[in-house]
C-alpha cells in the first residue's frame, strides 16, 4: 500500500465538540479533588492532624488490612489457579466457575452474610473477635481473590509450556522446573492481581464500616458526619488518595522491571499434576472457599429474608429499588452520552491533548468512591449549591466513578469501525454530523448497550457516594443495606442485600453477545 | 482527450519530511479510464485522497469538472466534490443492507426516485434482487459491485478506485476487472484507478500513468508506456525488460546480440542501452549456440527461459511453451524484429 496514512482528522484540531466534551469529563474528575486538596491544606491543623496518633492508627489499620488481604488473596488465588490449571483436581469445570463467583457479592453484602451468621445475635453461633480486623480480613478476602486468581489462570494457560520442558531437559525436578520456569511466567499476572486487591481495599468503604473496623474510609465517614469537622475529612481524603497514588506508582516500577519476554510458542499442553490422595480434600477445600464466599452470603440472607418476610417494609424496598434503578439509569445515559464523543476524540483525533484527557477522565476509577463523593460535596456546596443535596449529584459521582466502563466499552466499538467508512461517507456527499447519525452510532451501538448495561449495574451496588451524596430521607438498595447492617437489623438487610447480589450477577452475564450482533433495522 | 474532467497543476504533498507527492500535473478526459500504476510508495494512493479530499495539497490546484476544489486558497470538502470513491476495502456499510448502501449517497430525493435509481444501478452493475442482503452476505466480486454502484449513484463527476481488486482472490480477479470497465463505459464514468499492479493496469486503462518516487514518469496509452518506456525505471516497473549495452556507430547499436537499430528517439554518445522485452527474443536449439539455457519457469501458455550469454548477462525470453529448451542447452539468440527502443547509457547506471 503506498503512503497510507490513519485517515480522515489527522492534522486539523478535534472538532470543538469533542474538545469541550473531553474537557468537561476531566474537569468534572480533576477540579473537585483539586479543591479537596486545596480544603485540605487550609486547614489550620493539616500538618500535626497527619502525624497525630489517631490518624497514623488509620492509615495503619488501612495498610495492615490491606497487606492482610493481598497476601491472603494471593495464596488463594495462586493455590486455586494452580490446583484447576495443573492438577486432576476433580469438578475442575464446575469450580472454575464457582471460584469466581464471590465477584458478584458486593463487601457490604458479605460482611453483613458474615455478621448475620457469626455475629452478634447471629443465625449460627458467634465467633469472637468477627466484628473489627479478622471480620473485615475475612468478608473482604472472600470477595478479592477471584482478582488475582483470574489473571493467573490466564497467565498459567498461556505460559509457553516449552519453557518448563526445557528446565526439565536440563535437568530440573518437576518441583523445580515449576517453581524456576513457570512461576516467572505468572509473576507478572499474580502482582497485577494483588495491586487490584490493594486498591480495593484501601478503597473499601462497606464491609470495613459493617465490620466497625476503622480505615481511613471509615474514619473519612466519621469525621464527615460528625459534621464539625469537615476539613479533617478532606485532610484523611487527601492522605487516602496519596496511599493510591503510592500503590499505583509502585506497581508502574514493579512492571518496569519484569518486562515482557518470550512471544509465546503455539504452546502444546501443559502438564499436569496427579493429585493421588489428595484429590477428594483439594476439591473440598475449593468448594468450602466457594460456599463461604457465594454460598454463605446467599443462604444466610435468605433464611433472613424469610425469617423477616411477615414484618418486612415492603414501601421501603419498592422505594429504594426505585431510587436504586433511576439514579443508576440516569448514570448510565449521562455516562454513554458523554462517552461517545470523548471516545471519538480519544481513537479519532491521536495527540497528546487527547491522551491527556483519556487519563483523567478515567481516573476516577482508580480514586476511592468515598473521596470522590467527599470531593463533590465540597465542591458542590462550595459552587454549585443547587446541586447540593440532589439526585442529580449522586448521578454525577456515579459518572465520575463508572466513565472508564462507558468509555472502554464505546471506545472497542469504535476502534472496530474502520475510518474509512466515514471517508466513504463523506464522499457520498454527507457531512460528519450526518455520518455520525446514519453510520457511526448505529454501528456504535452495541458497544453503548454495554456501556450502559455495566454502568447501570455497577451504580446499582455503589454504596460509599451514594451514602454521602443521596438527599436526607432516601435510600437505594446499597444503603438500606448498609444501615440495616449497622444496626444489626439482619431480618430487614436481607432482602436488599440479595437484590443487589442478584443485580450484580448480571454483570457476569455476556455482554459481548450483545455487541457483536448486527444491528439490522 | 475531449473535455479535461480532473485537472491537477502542480499538486504536491509533503507529511514531514517525506515527500509523498511532488509537483504533479495529471488530466483525465471526460469518460475516459485513467490507470495510476506505480510501486507501493510511491505517492499514488496520497495522490487519489488529494482528489478526494482526505487531504489537502501543500502546493499545486485541483480541478474537477472545471471547478477548482483545491488550491489558490480554497478547499472543498469531500462530501462536496462529487467525487465517487471505491475503496480497498470496499467500507460497504455493514449495519446497510445492499440497496441502504447503494441509496446512501442520494440526496435530495423522493422515496419512489431513490429506489427506482437504485434499482437502475444494481441492474447496471447485475445484482437486481439483491436490495436486502447484507455487506456480510455477498462475495468478494458481489461486494466490489455494490462498491462500484454506490459511489456511481449520485453520478459523480469522477470515480476514485484504490487498489479496488487487491483483496481479490486471484481467480476472481480478472473477471472483476473485466465487469468493472464495462460498467464504467456503459455507465460513461471518468474514471482514475490506482494500482500497483502493471497488467491490471495495462489491461484497465485507456491511458497509463506511471507514477514512481512521488512523481509521474509517463503518461501514454498502454501499447506506448510498454513498448515505448520513457527511461529504464520505468521499462523496468512496466514488465520484464532485458537491458543490453552496446556501441552506437552511426544509428546502429552494436550489441553481443548483434546489430540494433533504435527507434525514434536515438541516444547519442558512444554507448547506448536498448531494451528488449522478453517477447522480443527468438531462440533456436543450436548445438554451439552463444548462449546456455540457465532455468525455465513454466507457465502453460507460455513460458520463460533464461540465458546466458558468454559475458555473464543473463536475458528472459518469453516463448510459446511448445518447445522445450531443456536446461544445460546451447541455443542461439535472435531479436523478433530489428528496431528497439535504447536510451542513454548513463540512465542506466542510475
Amino acid at each position: 500500500m503506498a503512503s497510507r496514512r490513519p485517515a480522515l482528522h489527522r492534522g486539523p484540531r478535534a472538532p470543538l465538540v469533542l474538545r469541550l466534551a473531553g474537557l468537561g469529563v476531566a474537569a468534572a474528575t480533576v477540579l473537585p479533588i483539586a479543591h479537596l486538596a486545596v480544603r485540605a491544606g487550609e486547614a489550620e491543623d493539616a500538618g500535626s492532624l497527619v502525624v497525630s496518633p489517631r490518624v497514623l492508627r488509620f492509615v495503619w489499620a488501612t495498610v495492615g488490612l490491606g497487606l492482610t488481604v493481598t497476601l491472603l488473596s494471593l495464596v488463594i488465588g495462586v493455590g486455586v489457579a494452580w490446583l484447576l490449571d495443573r492438577t486432576d483436581i476433580p469438578g475442575r469445570r464446575m469450580l472454575a466457575v464457582g471460584a469466581v463467583l464471590p465477584l458478584v457479592v458486593p463487601t457490604y453484602v458479605g460482611a453483613l452474610a458474615l455478621l448475620a451468621a457469626f455475629g452478634p445475635g447471629g443465625l449460627a453461633f458467634e465467633l469472637r473477635g468477627i466484628v473489627g480486623f479478622w471480620g473485615a480480613t475475612a468478608a473482604l478476602t472472600l470477595s478479592t481473590f477471584p482478582y488475582v486468581l483470574l489473571p493467573v489462570r490466564s497467565a498459567l494457560a498461556t505460559a509457553d509450556p516449552a519453557l518448563e520442558e526445557a528446565a526439565q531437559a536440563l535437568g530440573d525436578g518437576r518441583r523445580t522446573a515449576f517453581r524456576r520456569a513457570v512461576l516467572p511466567q505468572v509473576r507478572p499476572a499474580a502482582a497485577a492481581g494483588a495491586l487490584l486487591v490493594f486498591l480495593y481495599v484501601l478503597s473499601d468503604f462497606g464491609a470495613v464500616s459493617i465490620m466497625r473496623y476503622d480505615t481511613l474510609t471509615r474514619g473519612i465517614f466519621l469525621e464527615y458526619r460528625s459534621a464539625f469537622n469537615r476539613s479533617s475529612a478532606a485532610v484523611l481524603g487527601v492522605l487516602l488518595v496519596v496511599l493510591t497514588l503510592l500503590a499505583l506508582a509502585g506497581e508502574r516500577r514493579a512492571r518496569g522491571r519484569m518486562v515482557a519476554r518470550s512471544a509465546a510458542s503455539s504452546a502444546g499442553r501443559a502438564s499436569s499434576v496427579t493429585l493421588g490422595p489428595w484429590r477428594w480434600p483439594a476439591f473440598t477445600a475449593v468448594i468450602a472457599l466457594v460456599s463461604a464466599g457465594t454460598g454463605l452470603p446467599v443462604g444466610v440472607l435468605t433464611y433472613w429474608a424469610l425469617r423477616g418476610a411477615s414484618r418486612a417494609d415492603g414501601d421501603a424496598l419498592v422505594g429504594a429499588v426505585g431510587t436504586s434503578t433511576g439514579l443508576s439509569l440516569g448514570a448510565a445515559a449521562a455516562a454513554v452520552m458523554i462517552a461517545v464523543p470523548v471516545s471519538v476524540l480519544v481513537v479519532r483525533h491521536r495527540s497528546r491533548f487527547s491522551r491527556i484527557i483519556e487519563t483523567l477522565a478515567t481516573a476516577g476509577y482508580a480514586l476511592p468512591g468515598l473521596v470522590v463523593a467527599l470531593a463533590l460535596v465540597f465542591f458542590a456546596s462550595q459552587y454549585l449549591s443547587p446541586l447540593y443535596q440532589t439526585f442529580m449529584i449522586v448521578v454525577v459521582a456515579y459518572v465520575v466513578r463508572f466513565f472508564p466502563e462507558a468509555l472502554g466499552a464505546v471506545q472497542s466499538s469504535l476502534v472496530r469501525i474502520d475510518p474509512v467508512l466515514e471517508e466513504a461517507g463523506r464522499s457520498l456527499g454527507r457531512s460528519r454530523l450526518d455520518l455520525a447519525r446514519t453510520v457511526t452510532v448505529p454501528l456504535l451501538r452495541g458497544g453503548l448497550v454495554a456501556g450502559a448495561a455495566l454502568v447501570f449495574l455497577t451504580a446499582m451496588k455503589e454504596l460509599p457516594a451514594t451514602l454521602l451524596l443521596l438527599p436526607a430521607g432516601s435510600d437505594t438498595l446499597a444503603t438500606l443495606v448498609w444501615t440495616g447492617a449497622a444496626d444489626g437489623r439482619y431480618a430487614q438487610a436481607a432482602p436488599p442485600a440479595l437484590l443487589v447480589v442478584a443485580i450484580s450477577a448480571l454483570v457476569l452475564w455476556p455482554l459481548d453477545r450483545v455487541r457483536d450482533r448486527r444491528p439490522r433495522q | 482527450m475531449s473535455d479535461v474532467r480532473v485537472a491537477l497543476a502542480g499538486v504536491a504533498k509533503s507529511f514531514g519530511v517525506v515527500q509523498a507527492v511532488r509537483p504533479t500535473d495529471l488530466q483525465a478526459g471526460e469518460g475516459e479510464l485513467l490507470a495510476l500504476v506505480g510501486p507501493s510508495g510511491c505517492g499514488k494512493t496520497t495522490l487519489l485522497r488529494l482528489i478526494a479530499g482526505f487531504e489537502a495539497p501543500d502546493a499545486g490546484t485541483i480541478r474537477i469538472g472545471g471547478c477548482l476544489v483545491a488550491g489558490e486558497g480554497v478547499f472543498m470538502p469531500p462530501e462536496r466534490r462529487r467525487v465517487g470513491m471505491v475503496f480497498q476495502q470496499l467500507a460497504l456499510f455493514p449495519h446497510l443492507d445492499v440497496a441502504g448502501n447503494v441509496g446512501y449517497g442520494l440526496k435530495g430525493m423522493s422515496r419512489g426516485e431513490r429506489r427506482s435509481r437504485v434499482q437502475e444501478l444494481l441492474a447496471l452493475v447485475g445484482l437486481e434482487g439483491y436490495e436486502r442482503r447484507f455487506p456480510d452476505e455477498l462475495s468478494g466480486g458481489e461486494g466490489q459491485r455494490v462498491a462500484l454502484a454506490r459511489a456511481l449513484a449520485p453520478g459523480p463527476a469522477v470515480v476514485l478506485l484504490d487498489e479496488p481488486f487487491s483483496s481479490l482472490d486471484l481467480s476472481l480477479r480478472e473477471a472483476v476487472r473485466r465487469e468493472v470497465r464495462r460498467i464504467l463505459k456503459v455507465a460513461g464514468a471518468t474514471a482514475i484507478l490506482v494500482t500497483h499492479d502493471q497488467d491490471e493496469a495495462l489491461a484497465m486503462g485507456d491511458r497509463v500513468a506511471v507514477m514512481l518516487g512521488g512523481r509521474i514518469s509517463q503518461v501514454g496509452l498502454p501499447e506506448e508506456v510498454y513498448r515505448r518506456p520513457r527511461d529504464v525505471t520505468v521499462a523496468d516497473f512496466l514488465g520484464d525488460a532485458n537491458l543490453i549495452e552496446g556501441d552506437l556507430t552511426e544509428g546502429v547499436l552494436h550489441t553481443e546480440l548483434g546489430q540494433l537499430v533504435p527507434n525514434g528517439l536515438v541516444p547519442t554518445g558512444p554507448r547506448a542501452i536498448a531494451l528488449l522485452r522478453p517477447e522480443d527474443l527468438n531462440l533456436e536449439l543450436v548445438a554451439d549456440g552463444p548462449a546456455t539455457v540457465v532455468d525455465v519457469e513454466y507457465f502453460g501458455h507460455d513460458q520463460v527461459v533464461v540465458l546466458r550469454l558468454p559475458s555473464g548477462l543473463e536475458l528472459r525470453a518469453r516463448l510459446h511453451a511448445r518447445e522445450r529448451f531443456p536446461r544445460g542447452s546451447r541455443v542461439a539468440v535472435r531479436c523478433a524484429g530489428p528496431r528497439v527502443v535504447a536510451f542513454p547509457s548513463q540512465a542506466a547506471r542510475e
